[in-house]
């Protein structure tokens, strides 16, 4: 489908600009599940623009009903589909392609593509049909709090695309047991390993979820009488941080990847990395305590334990690849010769080349704007100022929409070329879209936390500047809403001049000739000088790591000081 | 030297691989801003100001509705800017949540004087969010359940007019739900 | 480049094997499984289990 690679007779190629072995049984899956999270992506990016000009009151675009119901579609697109759809062909990718095997079991693959895309079209058909005008048909939102009451063929389609994404992942799980039966000996690579770790994060999450909604489903049919407000909560949430983990996990392999085959970047410490990720595994999921933190019932001791991650063991990770992977590009860079100075190696980068910034903005967006919110409002106490709040989708806009998607568009960019084998249509487009996007959309999530954080605006609400008899409203926050308004806009035409290059390329780009069009010797070729990578500078990099400290430091500190001019609560 | 790429298995004994100096230091800087993000809040939990911990009683939601009922017949009345509005009897002020309004809500507190709020939903599940008129940074959110009834102790030095809305998704009328209390 | 593929594959790899001269760190980085099923598991009981014993052991009033 839309290729023009051969294979050999055992049906492997050998990529010109990887170098490595696929199997046609992966690529095709990874075209199948990478194209369906491109459309998700479509759809959900067009909800975007009536939610947007919605909260964005000048314009008011939907009323209250409406409005609950396009919410939930651009969330179940855009946090789950676009994102679960990805996730999985970036298994299948980290699996199969970096080891040079078949895809394992592939008639699973095709099954749980079957059943995620029948549970989305039957979520999509349950949000639909949650008009709001009966207490018992009301919009689900992404959260579908227990006991408000959503159609039963929500609960069902969500069941359905859960499973439908575990049996997806079964392929994946395989193509590892058998690489590691046959060789036993052999460590992962390190994507690979950074996969693993993205699937087993995906398991819980997504085990956690059925556990959730197979109950909620009954309850809701009347099968099963009451269901406990708080252990919905605490049971959800496994599903509903644990999906954006996967993110998180799947997003720095792709970063990896994306680094070394665009930038020449080689693995600054085998061990260091692994163990962030060996981290990972442990502590991501207990994130999702991040949302019962201002909840009853739980204890504090579970809410410091968990919200900590077990004292921040996680954080440790994400600050260990935070300074890995540019260190990674330095060191590769000046071992080729790319280097020069402090941040030589930075400036000579192809920074034309849309999945090498892609890459570069979305790990500097999701440090900066989403990781450092997110251990802000993780943070038991300061939770009290965030949670339910505008900042809370500041937060996830600043992780998803400019660190995940960002790096999975870059990796789409890839998809298209290596794997469909399809030039960019667009020709500077492709250069400009993932700045525009992302400058675009950083300035909507500034401007959501600003209101969430210092005004105290809600999320999940259609107007805020109209009350209903009260005179009480949040119009001193009017021109913030304004700057949001024009950002987020911009931000989705940016989003979809990506989809408009990736569905151009597939229908009407040059077939790709084999070379990369990057006109820097430090990509993809191994090699150069000999000195072992450790050896090579990383002094770049260290000053970059220190900003990004001395930033996180001082917005705790104002986020502290803020909460200490609140009253006192509590013993 | 492929094996330092990402994508081929690294050969013989990498764990022993010297790691670079700076990237040791950053491991350094990483665990002690770890230990120092987990000692504050704990030490914020003994010696903070606003932490958001109190008892939790499970409690029917009728049964929450009646101690509320039971708080606004022997509360107090006041008239404050032209309203009137209740007088907590005693330390405790309950305030009952559900679709679309806010029950035990208007009151009026003295500044300082420390009151256990109780707060639960009849319903479905509804965001308690607070913040202060004059200071609109001044504000937290508290998740309010149907089923359990949540104590907090808060107290207010600042005097004013302090606006609750809903801010957890609870049907069409969500944003309608609206009140307050005064500190005097 | 093409060396190199087939390196990759293992098709006459020429590095002895070293897993089982390994440090114990590296073993059990790579045995992945036992790490999989250790995480699972502690997410399970830090996670799901104590919360769980929290809500179960809320008071009625």
């Amino acid at each position: 489908m839309f290729s023009t690679f051969e294979y050999d007779d055992d049906g492997f190629r050998t990529c010109g600009v990887t170098d490595l072995r696929i199997h046609r049984s992966a690529e095709r899956m990874v075209k199948l599940f990478g194209v369906t999270a491109i459309v998700a992506l479509a759809v959900g990016g067009v909800f975007a623009l009536f939610v947007a000009l919605t909260r964005w009151e000048a314009v008011d675009l939907l009323g209250a009903a409406d409005f609950y119901q396009y919410l939930s579609v651009h969330a179940w697109y855009l946090l789950i589909f676009w994102m679960v759809f990805m996730e999985i062909a970036i298994l299948y990718v980290g699996g199969p392609f970096v080891l040079g095997r078949k895809l394992a079991l592939e008639p699973l693959a095709k099954i749980g593509y079957a059943l995620m895309g029948i549970g989305a079209l039957v979520i999509t058909y349950g949000i639909w049909e949650a008009s709001g005008q009966a207490l018992d048909m009301q919009a689900p939102l992404l959260t579908a709090y227990v006991p408000l009451e959503s159609p039963p063929s929500f609960y069902a389609g969500v069941v359905v695309f859960l499973l439908g994404a575990v049996v997806a992942a079964l392929p994946f799980f395989a193509t590892i047991w058998r690489e590691k039966r046959e060789n036993p000996d052999r460590t992962l690579p390190l994507v690979a390993f950074g996969a693993f770790a993205t699937s087993i994060v995906a398991l819980e999450a997504l085990v956690g979820g059925l556990i959730t909604f197979v109950p909620t489903f009954f309850w809701r049919i009347d099968w099963i009488p009451h269901l406990d407000a708080a252990w919905y909560r605490q049971m959800y949430w496994i599903i509903g941080h644990g999906s954006q983990q996967i993110n998180l996990l799947a997003m720095i392999t792709v970063w990896y990847f994306l680094t070394h085959v665009l930038g020449g970047a080689e693995v600054a410490s085998q061990k260091v990395s692994r163990v962030a990720f060996v981290l990972y595994l442990f502590f991501i999921n207990m994130g999702a305590a991040h949302h019962l933190m201002s909840d009853p019932g739980v204890g504090l001791g579970w809410r410091l334990w968990n919200t900590s991650y077990a004292a921040y063991g996680a954080v440790v990770a994400s600050m260990i690849h935070a300074f890995a992977i540019p260190a990674g590009l330095e060191s590769g860079r000046r071992r080729k010769g790319q280097g020069g100075g402090l941040f030589g190696w930075l400036w000579s980068a192809p920074w034309k080349d849309p999945g090498f910034s892609a890459t570069i903005l979305s790990i500097v967006l999701f440090g900066f704007l989403g990781g450092i919110t997110g251990v802000m409002m993780g943070q038991m106490q300061l939770n009290m100022t965030w949670h339910n709040t505008f900042a809370v989708p500041g937060h996830f806009h600043g992780t998803v929409a400019t660190g995940t998607t960002l790096a999975f568009m870059g990796l789409g960019y890839y998809v298209l070329k290596l794997v469909f084998g399809r030039n960019w249509v667009g020709g500077i487009l492709a250069t400009v879209q993932p700045y525009l996007y992302a400058g675009t959309m950083g300035i909507a999530v500034l401007m959501m936390m600003y209101l969430g954080v210092l005004f105290g605006v809600p999320r999940r609400h259609a107007s805020v500047m109209d009350i209903p008899g009260a005179a009480f409203s949040f119009s001193p926050a009017k021109p913030f809403f304004a700057v949001f308004g024009i950002a987020a806009v911009l931000a989705i035409v940016g989003g979809a001049l990506f989809v408009l290059i990736a569905v151009g390329s597939l229908l009407f780009g040059d077939e790709f000739e084999g070379q990369l069009d990057i006109d820097d010797r430090a990509v993809v070729a191994d090699g150069g000088d000999a000195a072992p990578v450790h050896e090579h500078s990383m002094r770049g990099t260290f000053v970059l790591t220190l900003v990004f400290l001395a930033t996180f430091v001082v917005l705790w500190a104002l986020n502290w000081f803020l909460l200490a001019q609140v009253w006192q609560v509590g013993p | 030297m492929s094996e330092d790429s990402p994508l081929d298995s690294p050969e013989g004994n990498w764990w022993d691989r010297q790691v670079n100096r700076r990237e040791t230091i950053w491991l350094g800087l990483s665990g002690a801003w770890a230990l120092t993000l987990f000692g504050w809040m704990l030490g914020w939990s003994e010696f903070g100001n606003q932490n958001q911990v109190g008892e939790t009683y499970k409690v029917p939601p009728e049964e929450f509705q009646g101690k509320v009922a039971t708080f606004k017949q022997n509360a107090g009345s006041r008239t404050v800017d032209g309203e009137e509005v209740l007088v907590p009897a005693g330390e405790d002020v309950y305030v009952g949540a559900l679709r679309w309004t806010w029950d035990g809500l208007p009151v009026v507190l003295e500044a300082g004087e420390t009151y256990a709020f109780h707060l639960g939903a009849y319903d479905v599940q509804h965001g308690f969010s607070v913040r202060n008129e004059d200071n609109l940074s001044q504000q937290i959110s508290l998740q309010m359940l149907p089923g359990y009834e949540w104590v907090l102790d808060m107290s207010f030095d600042d005097p004013g007019t302090y606006h609750v809305v809903c801010n957890e998704f609870c049907g069409n009328g969500h944003r309608t739900m609206h009140s307050k209390f005064f500190v005097r | 480049m093409t060396e190199r593929a087939s390196e990759r594959v293992g098709m006459g790899s020429e590095k002895q094997p070293v897993d089982g001269n390994a440090p114990w760190p590296q073993q059990l980085l790579d045995s992945e499984w036992l790490l999989a099923l250790a995480a699972v598991l502690f997410f399970t009981l830090s996670y799901i289990v104590l919360g769980l014993v929290d809500l179960l052991t809320v008071p009625s009033g």
